[in-house]
């Protein structure tokens, strides 16, 4: 590959990584869909700068991030309330920005949200690892041997141009602290569990655990019990979403790193929108499940995901 | 028949209503389902008795799909198995490179030579694929050599151990942690990331038949196999 520019990482959090948007057709062997966890903010990132949907950014995990760029060209910066810097001067998120040879920037600890995506005009350069750029670390697949991104690390770009500078609306940069609403679309096991237990799930509000990460979002604050404890309930392959009730009772739901089977029954899916913006949640910050229809969520879903499609 | 589910905007579930209809059954519905329908999903993923489908959507929707999806069930019903494939694999059985192997012949007890024998006699199916990449979930273990998993987990596995948990037996297909009792070790490479296709990345496929025998140190060595 070659590029004639890099991005040289100065400082990292230890999950910052690179992602795209997953990897796609590797489930039946085992390899986990990965990608951008927050795909709103990652969308924007790449959009403000013309790119193309599936451009790779660095997921950058708890700000504290700097790096150098070697060569001009066009950022951006979506997601968490990260303060951004660029040579020790403020700058906004969700917009697209000029950068010039040498220039130094500086991502913050965020106070709300967790994820920012850091874009680059043409995306940044990488060696697909089953055919994407998604880093998944549980795993060690991906770029950079699957591992994240971290001090004297550099990735590659093309010098650009300057360009137009666009910003994301105000209505469509969310805020990470309000509490989240969880459109749920039941199905799969549901059965397995008494109905009135279900309502009183919907009526209760959960806290993220501080286990959480990239592959699940565990939730406290209610307990399921299966009517049945059976005996052999075979594995399955596990959606994006998937909120699945280990023994414990207290839900999970299953984001873009989770493992491709499970065992443990599932009382449905929360739709992806929400799933997005629950990746940016912190431990002890609230949510709530709501009963869904999945043709509405699907005709949000397609919406959302059309605007974007070039 | 498979039942159909949609179970999120992009999503679908096939799951087999019947307890006998499985592995066979489910890898020829997937390969039919591949073939033709291939185009209209990004994932075609199945398990043992289920099969997980993702719509490549927004382009697709999977009300756009089930009709087809339904017919295609309709006649795969009919439609005769396909063959499936059977490996065989190598193994070098014995402590130096399987440390429960001992305890777990004095807990099925039996010899340990009569364990490798045992472990050799069925022919197993590859029932799931995940866990890890490439790790391969085998039916058929005799009764007599079924444990539980151990109850503290190695923080490492050697690449290519050989490890019996429940009814199951499995290779470690890379190096990683891991909880199963481990008795042996295949020089085979089980997974391999630089390969193009699919099928060089990883040969098995949920239905496929699988066979071990028995090969000495140096033979294993002579294979390719790695020792610590």
């Amino acid at each position: 590959l070659t590029s004639t520019g890099s991005l040289q990482i100065l400082k990292a959090s230890p999950a910052t990584t690179l992602q795209d948007i997953g990897r796609r057709g590797y489930q039946k062997l085992g390899l986990a869909q990965g990608g951008a966890a927050d795909l709103h903010a990652f969308l924007w990132a790449n959009q403000l700068l013309d790119n193309r949907v599936n451009s790779a950014t660095i997921e950058v995990v708890l700000g504290q991030f700097e790096a150098r760029f070697t060569q001009a060209t066009n950022m951006s910066v979506c997601g968490a309330d990260a303060q951004l810097h660029i040579n020790q001067e403020p700058r906004p998120l969700w917009q697209s920005m000029r950068v010039e040879k040498g220039d130094q920037i500086r991502l913050s600890l965020p106070r709300r949200g967790l994820i920012n995506y850091l874009a680059i005009e043409g995306g940044f350069q990488f060696e697909p690892v089953f055919g994407s750029a998604a880093t998944v670390l549980r795993e060690s697949t991906g770029p950079f041997q699957g591992k994240a991104l971290c001090e004297g690390m550099s990735l590659g770009f093309f010098q650009r141009p300057a360009l137009r500078q666009r910003s994301t609306p105000l209505a469509f940069q969310p805020d990470y602290r309000a509490p989240l609403r969880l459109r749920w679309i039941p199905g799969q096991q549901v059965d397995m569990f008494d109905s009135e237990q279900i309502d009183a799930l919907c009526q209760t509000t959960l806290k993220i655990s501080a286990n959480s990460n990239r592959m699940g979002y565990r939730l406290h604050g209610f307990s399921l019990n299966a009517l049945e404890s059976r005996s052999h309930f075979e594995s399955e392959g596990i959606a994006f979403g998937s909120i699945q009730v280990p023994p414990n009772g207290e839900p999970i739901v299953l984001l873009n790193d989770r493992q491709t089977l499970g065992g443990y029954p599932k009382i449905g899916c929360v739709a992806s929108l929400d799933c997005y913006r629950l990746s940016q949640l912190r431990p002890g910050q609230e949510v709530y499940f709501e009963k869904a229809n999945i043709d509405e969520c699907e005709e949000e879903l397609a919406e959302f995901l059309h605007y974007f499609e070039r | 028949m498979l039942s159909i589910e949609r179970v999120s905007e992009t999503t679908i579930i096939l799951r087999a209503q019947d307890a006998n209809q499985y592995g066979g059954y489910i890898a020829s519905t997937a390969a039919a389902i591949e073939e033709a329908l291939g185009e209209a999903f990004v994932e075609i993923a199945p398990a043992y008795t289920s099969l997980m489908l993702v719509v490549d959507f927004p382009r697709l929707r999977c009300c756009e799909v089930i009709e087809p999806l339904r017919q295609l069930l309709q006649h795969s019903n009919s439609r005769q198995q396909t063959m499936p494939k059977r490996h065989r694999l190598p193994i070098y059985y014995g402590s130096e490179v399987g440390p429960d192997l001992d305890e777990l012949a004095v807990k099925a007890g039996i010899s340990r030579d009569d364990a490798i024998a045992l472990h050799q006699e069925p022919t197993y199916r590859v029932k799931a694929i995940g866990f890890a990449p490439g790790f391969a979930y085998l039916d058929g273990l005799p009764k007599s050599l079924q444990q539980a998993r151990r109850s503290n987990p190695r923080t490492m596995v050697a690449k290519g151990s050989l490890g019996l948990a429940e009814d199951m037996s499995a290779v470690y297909p890379l190096a990683s942690p891991g909880g199963w009792n481990i008795i042996g070790r295949c020089p085979a490479t089980l997974f391999d990331p630089q390969q193009q296709t699919t099928e060089l990345i990883c040969p098995f496929r949920v239905g496929d038949e699988v066979q071990f025998y028995a090969v000495s140190r140096s033979e294993f060595l002579e294979l390719g196999g790695a020792l610590d």
